[in-house]
């Protein structure tokens, strides 16, 4: 069995480095396992099982968060965001980059996706930053990194796949994410004042500016607190809320004759094409995931890790060196939908809660996100401020090195991530 | 072909706003102490429609997530190998895949399966949409194919992976 396991993982692996697409590596690999271990009915059962997978109103939330998200950059409301973060940051050294921090948070707060986060923020605040004499390759890290608060700050596409997968509250958590979210907001914030000059265009910090650019951008800002306070109270289900995020959106798009007949067309195809990917890997993950229980893999790696005597310590930084490497040639969903099965476990057994491990999970996605060759939002903002990757490569280092930080710090105080779900209703 | 995909397109993208309004009018209605007792099922089979019929349009658009890191550092003639290697295998796990699906199907089908659901949706609806998806896919695959050994290594250098978390 082992043999047939450890082949299976390889034929998996080398399907992915011939370019073939994730879900099919897995549907490829996983229907390959169960007939060499005697399953019947392959193709029958492979159909069934991804039909399965995707049998679940929770899941419904992934395309309405990707539809809100994409129809908010559609309205082209960033811009006015960005200003309102550059009105409240104005005067401090290093503000723009503060503000592009802000902007981050915010706009991450709405979509749930790291990649849209960094292109809507980095097209808006990439040619301002110049402007005030932030290096390039600087500006470009700090837009790749602040995006990947895309998946850290509810709603959080990551985090609803994590909840799906490990039968987790969605509701809880979002909330989860919401303390380690605004500390990383805070260090790469604190770090952007750090290494960034005073901002020549700066003006002293004037409440009628930020009153003037509270108003503009008020409908996108009170977005956020909708969709939080909705969730934290319990009125609604994170599917729901996503729902009326939609509402909400088109409202504000038709309300300031931003959203067209164009538009619309536009945001419902981006999101078509956006949630088919992820539905596709969920549903053909299933069977990944079929396999590698049939084979006992999750328990194999739960005992190796038990008798191993690595301990706490080691265990965690064995996960962070784990994800790291696989970030490094993985997508991030399809890295978290592999890993989960195998993970999870492994983490209950030393000691994790469910909701710490969720969002130390997808801490190791941001890394992935951010860290060459592959880091998608790298990619983005280097395509969107024509930065060399090369240079974004190197300035995106501090980022990773927060981040990691981040993993232990969610490791090792869990009540950074447990604490304010607990003082919800879902914590009784 | 390009038109069955545009066609399909269209109708996956109809779907997500129809989804999307399905379920704010169940939760307006239960915010008003209306519950509705469809809309969340429904929605659930919209979902499953969607991600399946628009599977094959994804494709057109490359949307499906794959990893180009080495692909990339090769030259031009394993790429054409490595992407023929690649678009063969999703064609034939395609065609197999709608061929599972028409199974279950027929299955359904034949013993008149339904969802233990209020509504009691015949299975066999549900599972065409596979087979049709399954159908939309092998041939957007197959498009893709003949596009490569048209244009070559061209084709799938333009193209870029989607990503969206």
């Amino acid at each position: 069995m082992a043999g047939i396991t450890i082949g299976i993982i390889v034929l998996f692996l080398f399907l992915l480095a011939c370019s073939v697409p994730v879900f099919v590596a897995m549907g490829v690999a996983a229907v390959a396992g169960a007939y060499l271990v005697g399953e019947a009915n392959l193709l029958q059962d492979a159909a069934l099982s991804t039909y399965s997978a995707l049998n679940s109103f929770v899941l419904l939330a992934v395309p309405l968060y990707i539809l809100a998200g994409t129809l908010l950059q559609q309205t082209g409301l960033s811009d006015k965001l960005f200003a309102f973060a550059a009105s409240i940051t104005s005067g401090i050294r290093g503000g723009l980059g503060v503000a592009t921090v802000i902007a981050c948070a915010i706009f991450a707060a709405i979509s749930g996706s790291s990649v849209a986060t960094a292109a809507t923020i980095g097209l808006v605040a990439i040619p301002t930053l110049a402007r005030n004499g932030y290096k390039l390759s600087r500006s470009g890290a700090l837009i790749a990194g602040g995006g990947t608060l895309g998946i850290l700050i509810p709603p959080s596409i990551g985090l609803l796949l994590y909840g799906v997968l490990t039968d987790q509250s969605i509701g809880a958590l979002f909330v989860a994410g919401v303390v380690p979210g605004i500390i990383l907001a805070f260090v790469m914030a604190l770090y952007a004042v750090a290494t960034n000059p005073r901002d020549p265009e700066a003006e002293p910090l004037s409440i009628t500016k930020v009153m003037h650019a509270t108003r503009e951008a008020g409908a996108v800002l009170l977005l956020p607190v909708l969709i939080f306070t909705g969730i934290y109270s319990g009125v609604a289900t994170a599917t729901e809320v996503a729902a009326l995020a939609v509402l909400y959106t088109v409202i504000v798009g038709l309300a300031t004759r931003t959203l067209g007949f164009a538009q619309f067309v536009e945001a419902g195809r981006s999101a078509l094409h956006a949630s088919v990917m992820i539905l596709m890997l969920v549903a053909f993950g299933a069977l990944m995931t079929h396999f590698l229980t049939i084979t006992r893999v999750p328990q194999l790696f739960t005992e190796f890790v038990a008798v191993s005597g690595l301990g706490f310590f080691g265990t965690v930084t064995v996960m962070v060196l784990f994800f790291l490497v696989l970030g490094m040639f993985l997508e991030a969903l399809s890295m978290m939908l592999i890993t989960i099965p195998i993970l999870y476990p492994v983490a209950m057994a030393i000691g994790l809660d469910p909701l710490a491990f969720g969002i130390f999970m997808v801490l190791a996605i941001e890394v992935a996100q951010i860290t060459p060759p592959v880091g998608i939002n790298l990619f983005t903002v280097s395509q969107i401020g024509k930065i060399p990757f090369e240079d974004i490569a190197r300035s995106i280092v501090p980022y990773v090195i927060m981040m990691i930080a981040m993993m232990y710090l969610v490791a090792y105080w869990q009540g950074l991530a447990t604490w304010l779900p607990q003082t919800m209703d879902y914590g009784q | 072909m390009d038109r069955l995909g545009m066609a399909s397109s269209a109708i996956a993208t109809a779907i997500i706003w129809l989804l999307a309004i399905t379920v704010t009018y169940d939760v307006i209605l239960r915010t008003l102490a209306i519950p509705t007792l469809w809309a969340a099922e429904v929605s659930i089979y919209m979902m499953i429609a969607m991600a399946f019929l628009g599977a094959g349009a994804t494709q057109m658009v490359d949307g499906h997530f794959r990893v180009t890191f080495l692909r990339d550092l090769c030259p031009a003639p394993v790429r054409l190998a490595m992407d023929y290697f690649a678009l063969a295998l999703s064609f034939a796990f395609a065609v197999a895949f709608t061929y599972g699906a028409w199974q279950a199907a027929s299955f359904s089908w034949m013993l008149d399966f339904r969802t233990s659901t209020m509504l009691q949706v015949p299975m066999w609806i549900l599972q065409g949409l596979m087979v049709a998806g399954g159908v939309l896919l092998s041939l957007a695959t197959l498009r893709d194919l003949i596009m490569v050994s048209f244009h070559g290594v061209a084709h799938r250098d333009r193209a870029g992976p989607n990503e969206v978390v």
